[in-house]
């Protein structure tokens, strides 16, 4: 590992102890989401609410130095409040175009599953390419740019499902859950007196997220770590447990995580490990259980976990 | 029947399991269920209440000697829902066969295996004798279980309409007066009527409970008459297979069999297939009249165990005879209690000692075991594609790794430090190591040994070859020499 490589392990160190700092006891959706940013994609977080999505956004988004947004998904919220509309200003006697909220660094699209599949829709295009077209034109969004969409498990009426074409854009899907009793403790004793509000001294830019990216795509894969990785995608699609497997895309993302896992670290290289850390957050999302096996009360998770068993892990 | 399309996973369960299953179908399918036992039960309460209003116990009672006929919905919508499809509950109604239903509604209301053996009337449509034959295969198994699930549904129902009773007295006022918890003659109207809709409710919300866990019990009795999870199981290898054989092996088949009609005359093709035909039915047929086919036999008669030798209960043993010689002339209860006392002391210390060591003896295998932990399995040969067994290393493993590390040949050198080590701790230390561990989880398992100084020497082997393997870093030479070092204290023969 380079020095310019040791200096944004060492910058993204400081990021995620200063997260850590104000979320408290949810270390592992921190690194979780971070590893999605430095890998470039987008992260859905299924939780209940209240357990700090918007304060680990809005914390993110002041530690790189970037702008964050909040749409709040409803059934009757349009494409044109996400991405932006024209309209007809009538003082100047012209179109004029209005942005929508998606033109920002960091958009937290909160319970994004009550939206219907036509707003759902619109997040497509620039999850994927990053732009927008609006009035035929196709605009870029801030650099760097990352939506987390969040849903929650327990409320299942009136929500729309998210299609699977939508699902694929995540690159991972984090699952956040209630924190250990000691570290609510200290969340209910520091938050009785404190504001949730990110302070002046917060927004101090930590990590320059575009250079960490580079030397994200710079880290060393062997052929054998991404033999492994395939091998892993490839299992889920042979088996009777599962009813759609995942697809390659699947397996660029799971190189993808690993590498940005490896920077984390501090190693200059993608080992299995790292591969394997990553399989449940990359592929949960992205398989369908056979109906059998939803009936006899099995996760995906756990399906995952049996699975990852079967694959033989490389040593040359 | 299309298996392929079987929506739970086919596989020989318990009679618990089974139920469990079948609790999992209600809670998975509940819309579908209760609402095809409540579109018929609903209109028919209602009339019944409307006619015994004055009594409702008595539509009560109606409703519920009924009850065979309100589950035979449920039931067909699942056998349905089963094979994936999406049944119309009306059209369903209108289909539902109707007969057998007297002899439900008369002698067979009170059977107590009634949710286990609803499917072979609604479902398979079997009566008179042949119901009987088949009744006798399916009981051959899970008959008790069945019994307990419709005891413990029976017992559910009446709790739930006693909870609801004392929901709807918390929820009344005082005021109304009404006496929920007189004698059933002293209710007055109102409370007869909470009763019965109490008692309907209760009925209705157990009843996909109670079908869909005798449903589960028949389709488990069903999986393990039938082999369906054999049968799917084959399905799978075939389609496997299918989607394996290549596109050229197809078109040879093809040509071949196209040649083979082709050159072939109709005729001779159609006296090969009629005289195959011919042959096929003939051997069926000395099939059914073997001796073997189609006898039934249940033989049951009473025999003696294996006794080692022969007692004569007749005449006492004689070691209790000088026992009880001995007993009358050495002990004397005339004087006071207290020696009876001792002696009654001293038979129950005999008599724990006599159960712990029946204890002992019976649970030897279980007590053994737990003293050991888990059996270790076979130490495997090859691992992570290495082989591990000893008899693979040289006899001088650092003088080999330093060889070849000198010979330029670091990849090799260090694998096979790194194999050795692998391959004693399996030997020695007994860790279960398994193809799909990482070098963490390697790690991890032997740091889980609480040897420190091994745990210490492996992390660093572990670390280093991660280094070389995967980030393509090579070592320093005094690395290998100190790893290689302390694979003679922590490792070697020497080492044990």
């Amino acid at each position: 590992m380079n020095d310019t490589s040791h200096t944004t392990s060492t910058a993204l160190n400081a990021l995620r102890t200063h997260i850590n700092g104000r979320l408290i006891g949810q270390s592992q959706v921190v690194d979780q989401v971070l590893i999605a940013m430095l890998a470039g994609g987008h992260v859905l977080i299924e939780g209940v609410p209240g357990l700090g999505k918007t304060l680990l956004v809005q914390t993110l988004a002041a530690g790189i130095g970037g702008q964050f947004k909040r749409i709040q998904f409803t059934p009757d919220l349009m494409p044109g409040d996400v991405t932006g509309h024209v309209m007809f200003d009538m003082s100047q006697s012209k179109f004029v175009l209005k942005q929508g909220p998606i033109f920002t660094n960091l958009l937290l699209a909160d319970e994004i599953n009550r939206a219907p599949a036509k707003t759902q829709a619109a997040l497509l295009e620039v999850m994927q390419e990053h732009q927008v077209t609006l009035d035929g034109k196709s605009m870029e969004v801030g650099k760097p740019f990352m939506v987390l969409a969040t849903q929650n498990p327990i409320e299942q009426e009136g929500t729309y499902a998210l299609p699977e074409a939508e699902l694929d854009r995540f690159i991972v899907k984090v699952n956040i859950d209630y924190p250990e009793a000691d570290d609510e403790v200290l969340i209910a004793t520091r938050y009785a007196l404190q504001s949730f509000a990110v302070e002046p001294n917060d927004s101090q830019q930590l990590l320059d997220v575009e250079a960490a990216q580079q030397h994200c795509a710079a880290i060393e894969v062997d052929d054998k770590v991404s033999e492994y990785a395939v091998k892993l995608v490839r299992s889920t699609r042979g088996t009777t447990l599962l009813r759609h497997g995942a697809g390659p895309r699947a397996s660029i993302a799971l190189l993808r995580c690993a590498r940005a896992l490896a920077l984390i670290n501090g190693v200059g290289f993608v080992t299995p490990d790292d591969v394997k850390a990553m399989v449940l957050p990359v592929m949960r999302h992205r398989v369908i259980l056979a109906p059998e096996v939803e009936i006899d009360g099995l996760g995906v998770d756990e399906v995952l976990r049996n699975l990852l068993e079967k694959v033989d892990a490389p040593r040359s | 029947m299309n298996l392929d399309k079987l929506q739970i996973n086919a596989c020989t369960r318990s009679g618990w399991q089974a139920i469990d299953l079948g609790f999992l179908m209600a809670r998975a399918w509940w819309r579908q269920l209760f609402l095809s036992s409540l579109v018929p039960l609903l209109p028919l309460s209602t009339i019944l209440l409307i006619v015994f209003s004055e009594s409702p116990f008595w539509a009560v009672l109606i409703i519920w000697w009924l009850k065979p006929f309100w589950e035979r919905l449920p039931l067909y919508i699942a056998s349905r829902k089963l094979f994936g499809e999406e049944p119309d509950i009306w059209s369903h109604m209108k289909s539902l066969p109707l007969k057998d239903s007297l002899p439900w509604l008369l002698w067979r209301r009170f059977s107590v295996q009634r949710a286990f053996d609803n499917p072979i009337t609604v479902l398979e449509e079997l009566i008179g004798g042949t119901r009987r034959q088949r009744l006798r295969v399916l009981h051959g198994r899970h008959s008790d279980v069945a019994i307990a699930n419709q005891l413990v549904c029976f017992c559910c129902e009446i709790l739930v309409a006693f909870g609801l009773l004392v929901m709807f007295d918390f929820f009344t006022p005082e005021s109304f007066g009404i006496e929920f918890y007189n004698n059933f003659n002293d209710l007055s109207q109102t409370g007869e009527w909470i009763y019965s809709l109490a008692g309907i409710l209760a009925m209705t919300l157990v009843m996909p409970f109670h079908t869909m866990a005798g449903f589960a019990l028949y389709l488990n009795r069903r999986i393990e008459l039938e082999a369906w999870d054999i049968e799917i199981s084959f399905r799978n290898l075939a389609n496997r297979k299918q989607q394996e054989r290549t596109s050229m092996s197809t078109l040879v088949l093809a040509l071949t069999l196209s040649l083979i009609v082709m050159l072939a005359s109709p005729a001779i093709v159609e006296a090969a297939i009629d005289h195959d035909r011919e042959s096929s039915r003939q051997l069926i047929e000395s099939v059914f009249q073997g001796e073997d086919f189609g006898e039934e036999r249940t033989q049951r008669k009473w025999r003696f165990k294996d006794w080692s030798e022969e007692v004569d209960d007749e005449t006492f043993p004689e070691w209790l005879i000088d026992f009880f010689e001995w007993w009358e002339d050495n002990v004397d209860f005339s004087d006071d209690l207290s020696g009876a006392a001792f002696w009654f002391k001293i038979l129950l210390v005999v008599l724990f000692a006599g159960l712990l060591i029946y204890l002992l003896r019976r649970y030897r295998g279980p007590l053994s075991r737990w003293g050991r932990g888990k059996a270790r399995e076979t130490a495997p040969e090859v691992l992570f594609g290495l082989d591990v067994t000893p008899e693979s290393l040289p006899e001088d493993v650092p003088h080999q790794v330093m060889r070849l590390w000198a010979e330029g040949d670091y990849r090799e050198a260090l694998s096979l430090l790194y194999r050795a080590s692998l391959s004693r701790l399996i030997a020695r230390y007994e860790l279960a190591f398994r193809a799909s561990h990482t070098e963490l989880e390697c790690a991890a398992l032997v740091r889980a040994r609480g040897i420190d100084s091994l745990s210490d020497y492996f992390w660093q082997l572990t670390s280093i070859w991660r280094k070389l393997a995967y980030g393509h870093q090579l070592p320093e030479t005094e690395a290998i020499r100190d790893l290689c070092n302390d694979w003679v204290t922590e490792l070697s023969d020497e080492a044990k």
